[in-house]
């Protein structure tokens, strides 16, 4: 119950000190960023998540009220849809404090770390130099398993039950995310999507993999972009980015070339957190031991040679736009959406067309089967949802009374 | 969007976005809910129990009977890797040093096997049931505990009808450990002879039970992961033995004083409680004027041992 009560009150509690339109995932951002930068100096957790706690209140006590917690956005009422979208997230709530974790990833490589750093009290002890267990994935970003961590550290206890909401929070969170930018039917049909409301195994909500939390933090920047929003702001959702999975870096930097032509000279501003997290993750990487996973940045000059594979892998991710099985209708939509979106569909595509390639290059040069993006198409198209979903609203909408917000 | 969109007002064109996902949703959801609700009234752990399965369970009952400290954890098979990922994540702290081959110089930790289906085990061996008659003394003619090019160990399983605490002296080292077998739960040993003697060593075994015991013996290459069993013997089976071929000829003195023996031709003194070891010849024979128990062992192809065994030991 420990780790529950502290879920819901001190990543939202840090968050309203940054952005009052989603302070849990700008908590659990926050929390998680400044917990690497510190622990990367070595600074223990316990020290660093009081002074998170301090500085919090004392910014909430010194904001003045709330200018940018907007209802949310689209033309229908309200009412419906948040009881649409209160029932999935009761649900699933409900199943994430109820079933046992029972994933591959999340136990595999996400958690452990927690653990370890929970243990050991440091992000580069015995743990990351495989002394004291198998610690696959090491070099993995550790944003969430940090979060989990500080979990772990409040209840003193290393059982993952702590740290079930966590995951199923992100869901939410995404969910309202995408409520208040883009409408409450969106928000609610993002949650009821089966892939993420109901896989427990490989990816979902009620998993411990990071891929809905990636899928977040790319949504939240990018709607900072499309909304020409606040540069510091959208610096922080793309720090978050870069240090949530391996591929939040690439995202993250074609975020940053976006919002140079966005924001143009206030880029400046959006620069310092994402340098700061980056910085420090390959500085991190340098001090542990070497990841077990292939080197894909290397590989993927190979991907001329590969080409046939190349294309099976492309043809396999964009094949599951048609998987209702995970995605329902709404990904099929969003694909004829594609081509009568206006709006932010340039900076869409700039984000989407790229990612697109490099996860079918990533599949190609490994040893990969390339059946075997089948299984990754799911979780690496969560990581786009939020773009994906901006495009499907602009195409839905455009011809309705109520225009979508500036871009 | 304008043809396509046209049958549905502009307002309820979102609907029928949250209409596209839930509708597939609804059938999950219900089945989630139900499970949901269904596990609710239980304690977590037996929640557990239910998700994940034989698996879970027999990891956490192993996890009770070992000793405080690092385990080394055998990988049987190509896909045994994801089962030892999750020993890994159970067990944190307590570190799990995973392993596809046993190399020879792994530290002697207590060991688990795992393969891609089945509960997780202490045994190379697969299902180890113990095969003697029930007896109160037993004789084990071989056991070891040996760091090497592979890995060798000795298994071994303990049954007993009534609860009983058995003595295994390790001889001819000297060294004893009484363990207590509780009335049908099989005590299982995966290394009896270093368990006992604290060391790598090679000898026999005297087991001594307050209660008739069953019990079945293996000689393990835990770098190969095969086993081959060490018969346990209530009766020394009469003299001279013969044995054609094999790589070692070891001969085994039960009794307490020294026996003269003829070795394939040779007089030899066999002391008291001693197993010598002798090369063997393509045809070996033992004889003495006092009871003796002899053998032959090769190594196999697959890295197992072969032994002969007089007649009438199996």
């Amino acid at each position: 119950m420990t780790g529950l009560l502290f879920t819901i009150a001190f990543f939202p509690l840090v968050g309203w000190a940054v952005s009052r339109t989603n302070p849990y995932l700008a908590g659990t951002g926050v929390t998680g960023l400044a917990l690497f930068v510190t622990m990367v100096w070595h600074v223990p957790m316990a020290v660093s998540l009081i002074g998170l706690a301090v500085v919090a209140l004392i910014a909430i006590g010194l904001r003045p009220a709330a200018r940018d917690a907007a209802g949310p956005a689209g033309g229908t009422p309200a009412f419906l849809s948040d009881i649409a979208l209160g029932v999935a997230v009761v649900l699933l709530l409900s199943a994430a404090a109820i079933l046992p974790l029972s994933d591959y990833d999340g136990r595999a490589f996400w958690l452990i770390k927690a653990k370890a750093i929970a243990h050991e009290g440091s992000i580069d002890g015995p743990f990351f130099h495989g002394l004291t267990a198998a610690n696959p994935r090491n070099e993995y970003p550790l944003l969430v398993p940090l979060d989990a961590a500080a979990i772990f550290t409040v209840t003193r206890d290393l059982d993952d039950r702590h740290t079930r909401w966590l995951f199923a929070l992100f869901a939410v969170a995404f969910a309202l995310e995408i409520r208040r930018r883009l409408g409450g039917w969106f928000g609610a049909a993002f949650l009821w999507l089966p892939r993420i409301l109901l896989d427990s195994a490989n990816g979902g909500a009620l998993s411990a993999y990071c891929d809905i939390a990636l899928g977040a933090f790319v949504a939240c920047a990018f709607f900072e972009l499309v909304e020409n929003g606040l540069p510091l702001r959208f610096g922080l959702w793309v720090a978050c980015a870069a240090l949530t999975k391996n591929e939040g870096l690439p995202l993250a930097i074609l975020l940053l070339i976006a919002g140079a032509f966005v924001f143009r000279r206030r880029i400046a501003a959006a620069l310092a957190l994402p340098l700061v997290a980056i910085g420090h993750l390959f500085l991190w990487r340098a001090g542990i031991e070497r990841s077990d996973e292939q080197n894909f940045a290397r590989t993927l000059l190979d991907v001329p040679s590969q080409l046939e594979r190349f294309g099976s892998a492309m043809a396999r991710l964009l094949a599951d736009f048609a998987n209702v099985r995970d995605w329902g209708l709404v990904l099929l939509m969003i694909a004829v959406a594609v081509f009568f979106a206006r709006r932010g569909r340039l900076l869409a595509a700039a984000i989407l067309l790229p990612m697109f390639v490099l996860y079918a290059s990533a599949v190609a040069v490994s040893g990969w089967d390339v059946d075997t993006m089948n299984a990754l198409a799911p979780r690496v198209l969560t990581h786009l949802l939020g773009p994906l979903f901006y495009l499907l609203r602009d195409a839905v909408l455009r011809e309705s009374a109520v225009e979508p917000r500036p871009a | 969007m304008r043809r396509i969109g046209s049958f549905l007002s502009p307002k309820s064109r979102p609907v029928a976005v949250f209409l596209g996902a839930m509708l597939f949703s609804l059938p999950g959801a219900v089945r989630l809910a139900q499970r949901t609700i269904g596990l609710a009234p239980l304690p977590y752990e037996e929640r557990r129990v239910r998700e994940l399965g034989e698996k879970y369970v027999s990891m956490r009952a192993l996890e009770k009977t070992l000793p405080p400290g690092d385990v080394n954890v055998l990988l049987v098979g190509p896909n045994a890797i994801d089962r030892g990922i999750f020993v890994n994540y159970y067990f944190y702290p307590r570190a799990s040093h995973l392993y596809f081959e046993m190399p020879a110089q792994t530290a002697r930790l207590p060991l688990l096997v795992t393969e891609a289906e089945g509960p997780l085990r202490q045994t190379i061996v697969k299902d180890p049931r113990a095969a003697s008659k029930p007896h109160r003394q037993l004789i084990v003619p071989f056991v070891a505990a040996l760091q090497g090019e592979d890995g060798y160990a000795t298994e071994a399983v303990l049954e007993a009808a009534r609860d009983s605490r058995v003595t295994l002296t390790l001889l001819p080292a000297g060294a004893a450990k009484t363990y207590a077998v509780r009335s049908g739960q099989p005590l299982i040993l995966n290394d009896v002879a270093h368990d006992i003697a604290g060391a790598m060593t090679t000898g026999w075994l005297q087991v001594r039970s307050e209660e008739p015991v069953r019990a079945a013996f293996w000689l393990v290459n835990r770098a190969r992961v095969v086993a081959a069993p060490v018969p346990v013997i209530t009766e020394v089976p009469a003299l001279p033995h013969r044995f054609t071929g094999g790589e070692k000829l070891w001969v085994l003195n039960p009794g307490a004083s020294a026996v003269t023996a003829r070795v394939n031709g040779r007089e030899e003194t066999i002391e008291g409680g001693a197993l010598r070891m002798f090369f063997a010849e393509r045809v070996n024979e033992v004889d003495a004027g006092q009871p003796l128990i002899s053998f032959t062992s090769a190594k196999t192809g697959d890295g197992n041992t072969s032994f002969q065994w007089p007649r009438g030991i199996q």
